[in-house]
């Protein structure tokens, strides 16, 4: 449906994406990766905001700059998101449904329905200035996904939400996927574990990983170890602590070894562990 | 239940989409306090400046002024409206909004689109609202002259319309390029606002005064030139010449559509989100700037309101006294030849662009000189077979070297006088000044002033001139050409513009208000010149002949032209007499008598006794009644005249070779002299013509001298009158 072919960007000297290869579907994807690794260029690119050096991107085979459906389909939050703070969201997405040519009679259902999808109906007479900052996100996505747009990306969605906004938006995402390509781009892999079926991983603009969220928790499998802090050091060959915790006033280091240990592995690695052995090299 | 789907035509919906962008746009304006609240009081304000406007017109009766105060503070509407879009515009920046409208196929040019939309409206009402009270004022002075109308309705486009939506276009191009760099935006409107007032004359006028660097400051205003939206800057005290009109000249327009395209370029580039699109309006902007830089550059004759050193004002004064091109002194360098015929073409587009064919009388000369003046580059001299004549240039002055024989020269030339002007929107060339090549060497600038130095004998003249105005000239037009002329005079006169024949061979600027327009005023008042001229001959017992208008035509120039100008209140030519302005006829016949005296009689006593040759001496002065006596006056009179050689025969090198106490003796004399200088000047005139039992012999005397070659002081004689009026009464 949606293909990236060989896509390359540069700033200047500096290129970000190196020859990404892609292939997106009716589902969610998961972009991971760190900060500066390139998700929001490759976003960006993807929407059509930048001019690749090299490759191109295609909607039904149509590269995207020629396709009236693809604009027609598209669906974008940036990164940074905001609107007419002197409108009210009624009135505001009622200005994003005329530059989506969305017909005058069909408004009203097409914003009631984005609203709702992310319940914020009741909202719809607030000026945009009295939302909080997850209300606006969550007004980001209805805008993404008004009039029923098929490609959507997020980037960065659930940047600065508190827990229960988050966790909002991950059933939200269940709501809206259906017969939709989703793309998120976030550096929280809880956020992909819960709300995505396929993980895109990028590192220093090159693609790591593009799979299924159980196949890339395999990357990790027999590779994580829950040892005590003590314990740690005697961990040997490559390895990257993940985490510490503290579980019965015990500490605990959660590790990732290259190499077969002397200690049971976690029977369940997290998508986490998956994909800190992918970028560490671990995997 | 059956539904009838009825969809819409393709440009309904468009229009739809579009009523409702709009409609959104405008509502985020009228709900932001920063912006609404302001421009309702702008609006205030606009309605207080035309109601001001109508009050000073009921007052003072002088349209073009009105019309000066209504324009006086539009930059600070064009600047308000840089502010309010802005403002506007840059909340799409501020909330971060631009990026995700990109992706929705031209959004984010859609909501420009909007914003500019809206923006038109905002600016529409006082624009409107200034335009319709100029062309009120059309019909509340019942003008009756359509070329005004014309006139106003283009000012009403460019200065009050195109000017304020280009203060929009600016505040949002600024906002889509510069987004929230409000530091930078507002440094910009200030410099746009500084460059847009007189302000800068001062600052630009610093490489003259330091370095006499008058080529930087020539740059600096070409740069001010370039930005100044609304001509007769903020700060500018300079009166509109009604001839001109309001500053309309293509440049100008050019400049607005620049300053409405470039900006719009911006947006349009900022908008694009990738592609050749960007590219192609990255080509298309620097095309315009180069385009405009270029067309710009090639403005050629404007009429410069301010005080750079080639404005109209003190531009010949600048070139012939500080800047070093002091003419040559011409004495013993008489005019050798006289030109019998003259053949132009003249073409008058961004400036004046002529071929004159010339004939000349003499074909024995080895060199022959002429005058043109500086501002007109030559081109080219040829035989009449095309041959090219060597020549040499200095200044106003061309010396050629023909082959023997050689009776007629073809000279190409172009150019522009900061006086006067010839351009697209007007054209003032009165047949005194050397936009022509004429015999010999003649001075153009003395003493501070323009010189009038006329041929004596006539010439032929077939004239073609090639302009967009209809032009009036002294000569008979040829029937069937238009704007062509044919016939014999000492000086060709062309006048364009706002101009009209107001009676048989009376001429004036329709829309002057400060002197006489009207055909029966202007017949009455020149036939009461005439009766003047002739009783005061018969009071002289001279000739009246030479004085008489006649049936020589009338033309009023611009008042403007007297400006650093004692010669050009009234100039007689043979078939045609200049005048800045018929105001009586009284007054009017002693500029006439004035135009024959010869040059060296100062103004103010020449004036003097004019006032009391025509009995024209105000019933208020007090010279009428103040004791006089020959005495003391003659006292008074020898003391001027010693200080008079004492300050004329000073020099720089002179009094630097003085020794102090010598400096403070002579800058006490120079005080003396300026604080005499008029009053002694007025008493020994009101005396010797008004007072003096011997009034009539000192008048006829002082007429004599007047119309004579006579190199004597022109007091001098006045002291030879007061020793034989002392010497008789002793008797």
């Amino acid at each position: 449906m949606l293909t990236v072919k060989n896509l390359s960007k540069s700033y200047g000297r500096k290129k970000v994406l190196h020859s990404i290869d892609l292939e997106l579907d009716k589902q969610v994807y998961g972009l991971l990766g760190a900060n500066g690794a390139g998700k929001t260029t490759l976003i960006r690119c993807m929407a059509g905001l930048y001019e690749p050096q090299q490759g191109q991107v295609l909607y039904h085979n149509q590269p995207i700059q020629k396709s009236a459906l693809f604009l027609h389909d598209l669906g974008y939050l940036p990164q940074a998101f905001g609107m007419f703070q002197e409108l009210t969201l009624y009135e505001m997405m009622e200005y994003i449904c005329c530059l989506k040519k969305i017909d005058k009679s069909q408004y009203g259902s097409e914003i009631k329905q984005a609203l709702s999808s992310v319940n914020l109906e009741d909202k719809k007479h607030d000026r945009i200035k009295t939302l909080s900052g997850g209300m606006i996100r969550r007004s980001g996505i209805a805008q993404a996904i008004i009039g029923f747009s098929k490609v959507i990306f997020l980037d960065e969605p659930t940047a600065g939400l508190d827990p229960g906004e988050r966790a909002r938006f991950k059933n939200m995402i269940n709501t809206i996927k259906k017969d939709r390509t989703i793309l998120i781009s976030t550096h929280i892999v809880e956020d992909v574990d819960a709300c995505c079926q396929s993980v895109i991983v990028i590192e220093a603009g090159r693609v790591l990983f593009q799979g299924s969220c159980d196949q890339l928790k395999q990357a990790a499998a027999q590779k994580a170890y829950q040892v005590k802090a003590e314990d740690s050091d005697k961990i040997y060959g490559e390895k990257y602590i993940l985490k510490i915790n503290e579980v019965n006033g015990e500490i605990y280091h959660r590790v990732l070894a290259k190499e077969k240990q002397n200690y049971p592995y976690e029977e369940n690695p997290t998508l986490e562990d998956g994909y800190m052995c992918l970028v560490k090299g671990i995997a | 239940m059956l539904i009838i789907s009825i969809s819409l035509p393709h440009s309904r919906k468009v229009e739809i989409a579009l009523k409702k962008r709009y409609e959104h746009i405008l509502r985020i304006f009228q709900r932001s306090k920063n912006l609404s609240i302001p421009y309702i009081l702008v609006l205030f304000l606009s309605v207080a400046l035309v109601i001001l406007c109508f009050y000073i017109q009921l007052r003072y009766n002088y349209t073009a002024d009105t019309i000066r105060l209504l324009v006086f503070p539009i930059i600070l509407f064009v600047v308000f409206f840089i502010y309010i879009s802005y403002e506007l515009s840059v909340k799409l920046h501020d909330h971060n909004m631009t990026e995700y409208l990109q992706t929705y196929g031209r959004g984010l040019w859609k909501t420009y689109g909007a914003i500019l939309l809206c923006l038109l409206t905002l600016i529409m009402i006082p624009a409107l609202l200034f335009s319709a009270f100029t062309i009120y004022l059309y019909y509340f002075i019942h003008a009756q002259y359509i070329p005004f109308l014309h006139h106003l309705l283009k000012l009403s486009l460019l200065y009050f319309v195109l000017a304020f939506f280009i203060g929009a276009m600016l505040g949002t191009a600024m906002a889509a390029v510069f987004k929230n760099k409000r530091l930078v935006v507002y440094s910009l409107t200030l410099l746009f606002l500084f460059l847009n007032t007189t302000a800068p004359m001062s600052v630009f006028r610093v490489p003259y005064l330091l370095f006499n660097a008058y080529g930087v400051e020539k740059i600096l205003y070409d740069v001010k030139d370039f930005v100044t939206i609304v001509p007769l800057e903020l700060g500018s005290s300079f009166a509109v010449v009604p001839l001109y009109g309001f500053p309309m000249e293509p440049h100008r327009w050019l400049l607005a559509f620049f300053w409405l395209l470039f900006p719009l370029t911006s947006i349009s580039y900022e908008c694009l989100a990738v592609g050749k699109k960007k590219k192609v309006i990255l080509a298309v902007s620097s095309l315009l700037v180069v385009l405009t830089v270029g067309l710009f550059s090639w403005r050629g004759s404007t009429l410069i309101m301010d005080m750079r050193t080639t404005s109209f004002v003190i531009g010949d004064y600048m070139h012939y006294t500080k800047i070093g091109h002091i003419p040559a002194a011409l004495p013993g360098n008489p005019e050798e030849f006289s030109i019998t015929e003259y053949k132009m073409d003249l073409t008058v587009s961004n400036e004046l662009h002529a071929a004159v064919e010339l004939t000349i009388d003499d074909l024995n000369l080895e060199n022959y000189d002429f005058t043109l003046y500086h501002g007109y580059k030559l081109k080219s001299v040829s035989s009449a077979d095309g041959q090219p004549v060597a020549f040499v240039r200095e200044g106003d002055y061309i010396t050629v070297s023909p082959p023997s024989g050689t009776r007629r020269l073809l000279f190409q030339y172009a150019g522009r006088s900061p006086k006067y002007f010839a351009n697209r929107q007007a054209i003032a060339l009165p047949g005194y000044f050397a936009y022509y090549p004429k015999a010999g060497r003649q001075e153009i600038w003395s003493n501070n002033s323009y010189v009038i130095d006329l041929p004596s004998t006539d010439s032929e003249y077939t004239i073609t001139i090639h302009s967009n105005l209809p032009v009036y000239s002294n000569l008979p037009g040829v029937p069937g050409n238009h704007n062509s002329f044919r016939g014999k005079s000492n000086g060709l006169t062309l006048l364009a513009g706002m101009y009209n024949q107001v009676a048989d061979n009376l001429y004036a600027e329709p829309m002057r208000e400060d002197a006489l327009v009207s055909q029966n005023a202007l017949i009455i008042a020149v036939r009461e010149a005439e009766a003047r001229i002739l009783e005061v001959c018969e009071r002289l017992q001279r000739p009246p002949a030479p004085f008489l208008i006649g049936d020589k035509k009338i033309f009023q120039v611009p008042k403007a032209f007297s400006l650093n100008s004692q010669t050009e209140r009234a100039v007689v030519m043979n078939d045609h007499i200049t005048t800045t302005g018929i105001y009586d006829g009284v007054t009017f016949a002693m500029e006439i008598m004035q135009a024959h005296f010869s040059q060296q009689g100062g103004t103010i006593f020449s004036s003097s006794y004019l006032f009391c040759l025509f009995d024209s001496l105000s019933k208020d002065n007090p010279l009428r009644t103040t004791p006089m006596d020959p005495v003391s006056l003659l006292e008074d009179l020898q003391e001027f005249l010693h200080l008079d050689s004492q300050v004329n025969s000073m020099t720089q090198e002179k009094f630097h070779a003085l020794t102090e106490p010598e400096k403070t003796r002579y800058l006490k004399a120079e005080q003396r002299y300026a604080e005499m200088y008029t009053p002694i000047q007025q008493k020994i005139a009101v005396y010797l013509f008004y007072r003096s039992p011997r009034k009539e012999q000192n008048l006829r005397a002082y007429f004599d001298f007047f119309t004579s070659d006579s190199k004597e002081h022109y007091l001098a004689l006045a002291e030879k009158l007061f020793r034989e009026e002392i010497g008789h009464a002793n008797r």
